[in-house]
């Protein structure tokens, strides 16, 4: 598979450096930590769009807004917040506020294509929506902050635009009782002693649910910052699932090439 | 034939490590066609016993392969090379469930439809349902990632699973879920066939059931305009919970067996299935009936109630044991390809079977583009599995050159190993290696499966043996 000359480029530079910065639009702040060496960044654009199939390849360097001008037209969209680029998206786990009950990023990534640390490139998933072909790379990829090669290509799931979307918030004391009993909200957060709820689906359906909830107010979503941040990822670094981490790292970029700023202050240089 | 069985046991194993030909000849198959070679089997009750079973193979030098119902279709559960079978159908407990947080810790013998009876009177549910849900344990679920047919809105097993107990190749426990560590290991874990290790416990995501449903069975003159009217529906911007296409043979049999209201005229039929509140359900079923009529249905019918909804998927679910009446034997395909070339190489499918003179029935989760054709057949006849193997070759062959891959839901295990070169390159399946050799770096949890032979890995040196019929 070849992706053109803009990434047989990357490929020619990933292999010839020893030390690699990966960067997209800076979204998270997380590459303005610059160790010495290359900075390498994913090409952008849309390799290819198919309404009907509800999937939309793009390079990953491709900005999300870019992406959702280009679905808008079909009445599509991806389900993540619109700043930085898709392959940033990926590389940091950035769901936004989208609770779990609905599809979050992990389960919307259909294919990576990634140029590992040695220049090569390899793929995982397919142009497809189901899909157990071999051991998942990309649930490994999404969150991986550019630590297991340079994302390239990104093939996402893509989904109708509700006909309504509504943001509602509460700092009443009942407020999570009332939620809970509510069928699948999109998203529910608390953000400052509020309790944010948005309701999207059939516009009666919508009108429905907020004359259920009392107490409740129409608002406009949120403004948290809700940018995935690695210094705040409340993850262990120790124990049995870091060993393997570190197994993970020392496979896929056995030269301690990738990012190493990251690296380090997560301990996975090896 | 000398399954290794020389070792001395160890104090605390004798007698937990069985080796009577019956019992390993009932661990060494699973719902596939083929036949493997264990050299025991053992059934631990708590997570410490799998971890005892797991460092007593390594001592002795032997690999291992963690066993649920045996409902697999790839082969995955096939033992090979005189592996200790760790069956774990006796941890079946549900540990506990939290209505609130709608979530449940369970181990991994539980079946997954006991899950969401339990948890009915909540209204809520375990939203994975493969068609075998009434025998696969959960443990099966995340080893092979299953789905189902409603998890064409719901997201297949990965989607449900928020963390797990394993014990690792080393004999080590850990919990994998999102704090454990920076990468996704929980998301890596799931779907990786026993290869990286045996959960013993999941704590998974219960969902809401919803408050309205319609469940339409729609029947066409053919296969083509059913396929295109499945395209026309997703195109429409409607995600149905389910969308499954039944051809006419398949169709003919079930209604034989199960008595559903089936359509016994039509040349294909469709189960769409609307759930969630009562406008969308309203709009969505109005638009699905005028979708389907454009592409000239034959019969629509709505399921009045419960009862009538019930029956059509106990039509759906028990397409398998229907097909006993028509053949001994059966082999069931498992390809997913992009939704508007499904018309296209059903077509091929039916040619494929036809030119190695087998007869094929399909029933399938047509929502998600994943094929499941049927071929039939009597295994006493001479050569028929050769005419099996190849027109399964040919449908994985038509499937990927129609921009399909290798599997959607079944899994490669045994099955489709020699095929991951038609779908993978060397560096793809170099990097999967990877993967496996982080978890597994001897390759003792179940060895041999998913990755092909003579890609450099650890456990594809030798030929596994007498694990193919």
């Amino acid at each position: 598979m070849s992706f053109g000359s803009a990434v047989d480029d990357l490929q020619r530079q990933m292999a010839i450096s020893d030390a690699v910065n990966i960067v997209g639009l800076n979204s998270t702040g997380a590459s303005t930590v610059r160790d010495e060496g290359s900075v390498l960044k994913a090409p952008s654009g849309i390799l290819s769009y198919e309404p009907d199939e509800l999937m939309i390849s793009v390079f990953a360097g491709t900005s999300i807004s870019d992406i959702n001008d280009e679905l808008q037209g079909a009445k599509q969209r991806i389900p993540i917040p619109e700043w930085g680029t898709i392959g940033g998206a990926v590389a940091t786990r950035r769901n936004g506020l989208r609770d779990s009950y609905h599809q979050t990023l992990p389960n919307n990534v259909l294919r990576c294509s990634v140029i590992a640390a040695d220049g090569s490139l390899y793929q995982s998933g397919g142009q497809v929506v189901k899909n157990v072909s071999g051991f998942d790379l990309i649930k490994l990829l999404v969150g991986s902050w550019g630590l297991l090669g340079l994302i390239v290509e990104v093939t996402m799931r893509t989904e109708p635009i509700p006909q309504v979307s509504q943001w509602v918030q509460s700092a009443a004391p009942t407020a999570i009782a009332q939620v809970s009993d509510l069928y699948r909200p999109s998203v529910v957060t608390c953000f400052e002693g509020n309790m944010y709820v948005l309701l999207e689906g059939h516009e009666k359906d919508v009108q429905q649910q907020i004359l259920q909830l009392d107490g409740f107010s129409l608002c406009e979503m949120p403004l948290t910052n809700n940018s995935p941040q690695l210094t705040n990822v409340n993850r262990s670094s120790q124990g049995v699932p870091h060993s393997i981490e570190r197994a993970i790292r020392k496979e896929f970029d056995p030269g301690n090439k990738l990012n190493k700023s990251i690296a380090s202050q997560r301990g996975l240089l090896t | 034939m000398n399954f290794g069985l020389t070792f001395e046991y160890s104090e605390e194993m004798s007698g937990v490590v069985h080796t009577n030909t019956a019992e390993l000849f009932l661990v060494g198959q699973d719902a596939s066609n083929m036949m493997g070679s264990p050299a025991g089997v053992c059934y631990p009750t708590t997570t410490a016993e799998v971890q005892e079973a797991v460092r007593w193979a390594r001592a002795k030098g032997m690999t291992f392969i963690a066993r649920g119902a045996g409902t697999g279709l790839a082969g995955g559960a096939i033992p090979t090379d005189g592996s200790l079978v760790i069956c774990l159908t006796k941890m079946n407990n549900i540990r506990s469930i939290d209505v609130h947080k709608r979530t449940a810790w369970v181990e991994p013998g539980v079946l997954n439809a006991d899950l969401s009876r339990r948890t009915a009177r909540d209204g809520l549910h375990f939203a994975p349902d493969p068609s075998s849900q009434q025998s696969c344990t959960i443990g099966g679920n995340v080893a092979n990632n299953s789905g189902g047919p409603h998890c064409l809105s719901e997201g297949v097993t990965s989607a449900h699973i928020l963390a797990l107990e394993v014990v690792l190749p080393s004999g080590d426990v850990c919990i994998l879920d999102a704090e454990s560590s920076l990468f996704d290991l929980r998301g890596a874990f799931i779907g990786s066939e026993g290869m990286f290790g045996i959960a013993t416990a999941i704590e998974v995501r219960l969902v809401q059931n919803p408050p309205h449903i319609s469940t339409m069975v729609v029947g066409f003159a053919s296969v083509h305009e059913g396929a295109m009217a499945v395209s026309a529906i997703i195109a429409h911007g409607i995600i149905p919970s389910a969308l499954e296409m039944m051809d006419a043979p398949i169709t003919r049999a079930v209604e034989e067996y199960v008595h559903a209201g089936f359509p016994l005229d039509a040349a294909a039929m469709l189960i769409v299935e609307i759930d969630g509140l009562e406008n969308s359900v309203l709009d969505g079923s109005r638009a699905v009936k005028d979708i389907v009529s454009r592409f000239g249905a034959t019969s629509f019918q709505v399921a009045q109630s419960q009862g009538e909804r019930a029956l059509i998927w106990k039509g759906r679910k028990t397409a398998f044991g229907a097909i006993a009446r028509i053949q001994p034997n059966y082999y069931l395909h498992d390809t997913v390809v992009p939704r508007k070339k499904l018309a296209e190489v059903l077509s091929q499918v039916s040619l494929i079977a036809t030119e190695e003179h087998l007869q094929v029935m399909n029933v399938f989760h047509a929502g998600d583009g994943n094929l499941h054709p049927i071929l039939m057949f009597d295994k006493r006849v001479d050569g028929v599995m050769d005419r099996v193997h190849r027109a399964g070759a040919e449908i994985v062959r038509v499937s990927l050159e129609a921009g399909g891959v290798l599997s959607g839901e079944h899994g490669i295990g045994l099955e489709k190993r020699d095929f991951m070169r038609w779908m993978f390159t060397e560096n793809d399946l170099l990097f999967q290696q990877k993967l496996r050799s982080a978890f597994d770096p001897e390759g003792i949890s179940n060895p041999h499966k998913v990755l092909p032979r003579g890609s450099g890995c650890s456990d594809m040196s030798s030929i596994p043996p007498g694990s193919w019929i």
